[in-house]
């Protein structure tokens, strides 16, 4: 048999360029964290501009550490690492450009869109429709240039790093797509397609699975290629590999709705959540075993080589985190935890630990081999790195889980009386303060170690070789003609008389099929696009089909025109970042919020706002609660009615004018999306005026400012004072902004 | 799996240098893992099928105990009048409730030590919409729409509202650090009868509320 040999070279240099801007974007990312950071402890220093509020830039430091820092180090460390493993080239150069330059502009356009307020207020996928769709296609150019890698590959069977990148930009794309399915009110504007309990169900399938494929997934294929090349060890267990992969991508779909426990989410769906989060315990841990054991003997090396010892942290990490997440989602423990700082917490284990280390670790590696020099620049540099960034997480998040513990069991707390302990929410607000300050050291000092690491990164890349040498390697191309060993059966060899049975079930937990499905990439690709979209459906569609989830409310009706464009003030200037509108069925609640919110109060909701944090208290019944006058003051200058609140002035929004040329585009939209608009459609405008024509002479009434009818701020009073308040509205009476807010009757309020 | 042992076999390949063992998986792992599967279905079955308590059904017998405490205190203080309201100025465990709810609800218009600030000054003797502690009850009950006043009787049970009345009413001439300038009529309030004959109500407390007048007001 003549086998043909082939000379091919690697492409670095685009790992290069992807190295390059995960570096930068990680510095801006972190910078703003600890600016957000900062707000917090000191609301002024959104220094009065409206780009600059925490609602506005929360969104771009998350969404900057994920898809401009973490994912550009998944693009540089997959080029490096499935070109090696795979032993051929990139499928293609200019895919890879494309790759790159596309996704650096993405993250251009979502760093100056996220300031000016354009974003679809779901979390970790703010980015308006035409980011989103730019996303999907710069994701496909990825796909096709590294299946196309591995179907010009030269290595026979795929490597376990390689599955996990597959289960990576397969989840990713579904993922993606589905839950920022949209209908576009104009370039900069849409509405979710789906509303209230489906959306929300939707966007934590799709958040808490983001962080499962692309902080988790992509990162276990990083590790499972850095940590043996840099430890020099061999990976401890393959059939440990094959057993948590698999499990891992299963089990890990089903466990979003554990974000929406106590939710109007069906309790159903929850407790699936909850119990499939505890099943992913173990095949978590499957990989921090497999990390962590294939250092076993190498421990000597862990202490010299800092390089190492960024990676042990990171796995900890990757344990504690993945311990962590199940408890939280068990019902009980999450009662306490919801809406609290203890997940701010959870997740910077996740992202600074896992996710911050095995990239900084895996940077460390890759420079002076990217570079060609002998070394990195400075060992020392990338000691003191590993030191104050370690430091600086465990300041990070000691005080923030103490933070939500604390303020869990302050909202909680009841005196003998049965009366809230702490009516007051600013002052479990106030408590917080100096771990808040803390979190701000922390956060700072880990800043400052991505700092070294830039500094030592390029004083490396200073050192490089005028023109960087292409080695050319050699490997025969793979033949189509290939025979599997042959399978290895212990009960044959031992002559036992046992039944077929026996034998098949031998040939399943000996997991030698596996062998094969590893040799032919598309049947593996296959099985992971079965697993991660079986998983999906066996919530979605109940979540969508059975209309017992969410019991129709006869008095809830659409919002008015007026009040959907306050709802999009609302989302512009990412109010859900801070405020909820989802209260729990429990006492301590419903004494300070008002009734517990019902699944049939969100069908008009397109995108739902329900949160997933309270830095200041839940708004969804805050329609009546205060006077128009109240919120006015409030809006202009927060501590003028609550004095220790951290909340930023929203005083631009008295000075600017209500536009509502957008209007009729935004009540078509949400009309096609099945919102029962009728008389809107034509005489929308005409409403809207009117409305906010009798909210201004309201606030008169009330001892305000006059000609408040053409500011924005009064659509946003006009959204405020709708909240919450449909479920006790009397059933006869029609017209909806009439009606004085009264009767409060909630028993027989849902069917 | 028929073998147990840590033996440390390598595979026969190897992927850009990177070779694999192929140990058997650590027991506590695989005990765990089975441990949590099979947990599942039981708890299923028992909090879905069984009888475990869903949400539901802890939020409402969580706010049975509330309501027969609050039954219990209504019995105890009365039906609301002026007498029994004057009554419940004089008692520190009231007072510190209806503060409690005066910090919950009232302070962000009232200001926290009620001088006042989008809502008018509870501290001086002039009053809007009369300054009896039945009408101070009345207003808080029915509130004033128009001036921006909730009707708190739609989220606060009885015993709440007569809590924080008797609070309001204990803030009269006490002095607050911003004071609003008095808005309203001059009131003098009247001494109370010894028979506790008052103006705007009935002393005594026969009336035997039951559990739904403990309930906000449907």
């Amino acid at each position: 048999m003549n086998v043909q040999v082939e000379r091919f070279s690697y492409d670095d240099r685009i790992v290069r360029w992807f190295l390059g801007a995960t570096m930068l974007w990680g510095l801006v990312g972190m910078l703003v964290g600890v600016f957000v950071a900062l707000q917090l402890v000191l609301p002024e220093l959104n220094l009065g501009i409206e780009y600059f509020s925490f609602g506005r830039l929360r969104p771009l430091h998350t969404n900057a550490v994920i898809f401009a820092f973490t994912a550009n180090g998944i693009f540089a460390g997959v080029y490096y690492s499935s070109q090696r493993l795979l032993k051929t080239r990139t499928f293609s150069d200019a895919l890879s450009w494309l790759h790159f330059w596309g996704w650096q502009a993405i993250i251009v356009a979502a760093a100056i869109s996220l300031p000016l307020g354009l974003n679809q207020s779901k979390e970790y996928a703010e980015l308006e429709w035409p980011i989103d769709i730019a996303i999907a296609l710069v994701w496909v150019v990825f796909a096709v240039n590294f299946f196309g890698m591995v179907l010009k590959r030269r290595e026979r069977h795929i490597y376990v790093a390689i599955w996990f990148y597959i289960a990576t930009i397969i989840t990713i794309a579904m993922l993606h797509i589905f839950n920022n399915l949209s209908v576009p009110a104009g370039w900069f504007k849409s509405y979710s397609i789906y509303a209230g309990v489906q959306d929300a169900f939707m966007q934590w399938w799709y958040g808490h699975n983001a962080v499962g494929f692309l902080l988790t997934t992509p990162i276990l294929g990083l590790m499972y290629y850095y940590l043996p090349k840099a430890a020099q060890r061999p990976v401890y267990s393959y059939r440990l590999s094959i057993l948590h992969f698999w499990s891992l991508i299963f089990i890990y779909i089903w466990a979003g709705p554990h974000h929406l426990h106590y939710t109007s989410l069906p309790e159903w769906a929850s407790t699936l959540g909850m119990v499939f989060s505890v099943m992913l315990w173990m095949p978590s841990w499957g990989g921090m075993i497999n990390g962590l054991l294939t250092l076993r003997g190498a421990w000597g090396k862990v202490v010299e080589e800092p390089i190492l010892r960024f990676f042990v942290v990171a796995v900890t990490f990757y344990g504690l985190s993945t311990f962590e997440g199940p408890l939280l989602s068990v019902k009980s423990v999450n009662a306490l935890s919801h809406y609290t700082d203890w997940t701010i917490a959870h997740v910077h284990g996740g992202a600074l630990g896992w996710v911050g280390f095995m990239i900084f670790g895996m940077i460390y590696w890759l420079a002076p081999r990217l570079y060609q020099t002998k070394e990195i620049w400075s060992r020392k540099l990338v000691e003191t790195h590993f030191w104050i960034a370690s430091i600086g997480i465990v300041l990070y998040v000691a005080p923030i889980w103490a933070a939500g513990i604390t303020q869990g069991l302050m909202w909680r707390a009841f005196d003998e009386g049965g009366r809230l302990m702490y009516p007051d929410f600013v002052e479990t607000v106030m408590r917080l303060m100096p771990m808040y300050w803390a979190r701000v050291v922390g956060g700072s000092l880990y800043l400052a170690g991505a700092v070294l690491c830039a500094v030592n990164v390029l004083a490396t890349r200073a050192q490089r070789p005028a023109r960087y040498e292409e080695p050319v390697y050699e490997a025969p191309a793979l033949t189509p003609a290939y025979q599997d060993a042959p399978a290895v059966s212990y009960l044959r060899e031992s002559g036992a008389h046992v039944a077929r049975v026996a034998y098949l079930l031998e040939r399943v937990t000996s997991l030698q099929f596996h062998r094969r499905w590893e040799r032919l990439p598309v049947v593996f690709s296959a099985w992971v696009g079965i697993a991660v979209v079986s998983a999906s459906l066996f919530e979605i569609v109940p979540t969508f089909l059975i209309r017992s989830n969410v019991p129709t409310i006869a008095t809830v009706t659409p919002y008015t025109p007026l009040e959907v464009l306050g709802r999009d003030i609302y989302i512009a200037e990412g109010c859900n970042n801070c405020h909820s509108q989802q209260v729990r069925p429990m006492r301590h609640e419903t004494e300070r919020y008002g009734e517990y919110s019902k699944a049939g109060e969100s069908v008009y909701d397109h995108p739902f706002l329900w949160g997933s944090r309270r830095i200041g208290p839940d708004l969804h019944r805050v329609g009546g609660k205060y006077s128009h006058l109240w919120h006015l003051r409030h809006l202009d200058d927060p501590r003028s009615t609550t004095p220790q609140s951290i909340m930023p002035s929203y005083a631009h929004l008295i000075d600017q004018r209500l536009e509502l040329d957008e209007l009729p585009r935004r009540l078509r939209a949400l009309a096609s999306l099945g919102v029962p608009y009728d008389r809107e459609l034509t005489e929308g405008v005409e409403m809207a005026r009117a409305q906010a024509q009798r909210i201004a002479d309201e606030i008169v009434e009330q001892g305000g400012p006059e000609g408040l009818e053409n500011r924005r701020v009064t659509a946003l009073i006009a959204y405020l004072q709708r909240l919450g308040t449909d479920l006790f509205r009397e059933p006869e009476h029609p017209a909806p902004a009439e009606l004085p807010r009264q009767a409060r009757r909630t028993d027989d309020a849902t069917d | 799996m028929s073998q147990r042992e840590v033996r440390d076999e390598l595979r026969e390949h190897e992927f850009d240098g990177i070779k694999e063992y192929d140990n058997p998986l650590p027991r506590w792992w695989v005990w765990l893992f089975w441990a949590t599967i099979i947990a599942t279905p039981v708890y299923i079955v028992y909090y879905h099928f069984g009888p475990g308590k869903l949400v539901a059904d802890e939020y409402q017998e969580e706010l049975d105990a509330y309501y027969e405490q609050q039954r219990q205190q209504l019995l105890a203080l009365g039906e609301v009048s002026e007498v029994v309201l004057r009554k419940m100025m004089e008692n520190p465990a009231m007072l510190s409730a209806g503060e409690k709810i005066f910090i919950a609800k009232c302070v962000q218009c009232h200001a926290r030590d009620g001088g006042g600030n989008i809502g008018p000054n509870l501290t001086d003797d002039y009053w809007l919409h009369g300054g009896n502690l039945m009408d101070i009850h009345r207003t808080i009950h029915d509130g004033v729409p128009t001036k921006g006043m909730i009707a708190w009787g739609n989220q606060l049970s009885e015993v709440d509202i007569m809590a924080v009345t008797a609070y309001v009413g204990s803030l009269r001439g006490t002095t607050p650090a911003n004071p609003k300038p008095p808005q309203g009529e001059l009131f003098v309030r009247q001494p109370l009868p010894e028979d506790g004959d008052a103006p705007g109500g009935e002393a005594g407390g026969e009336a035997v509320p039951d559990a739904a007048e403990a309930r906000p007001a449907a």
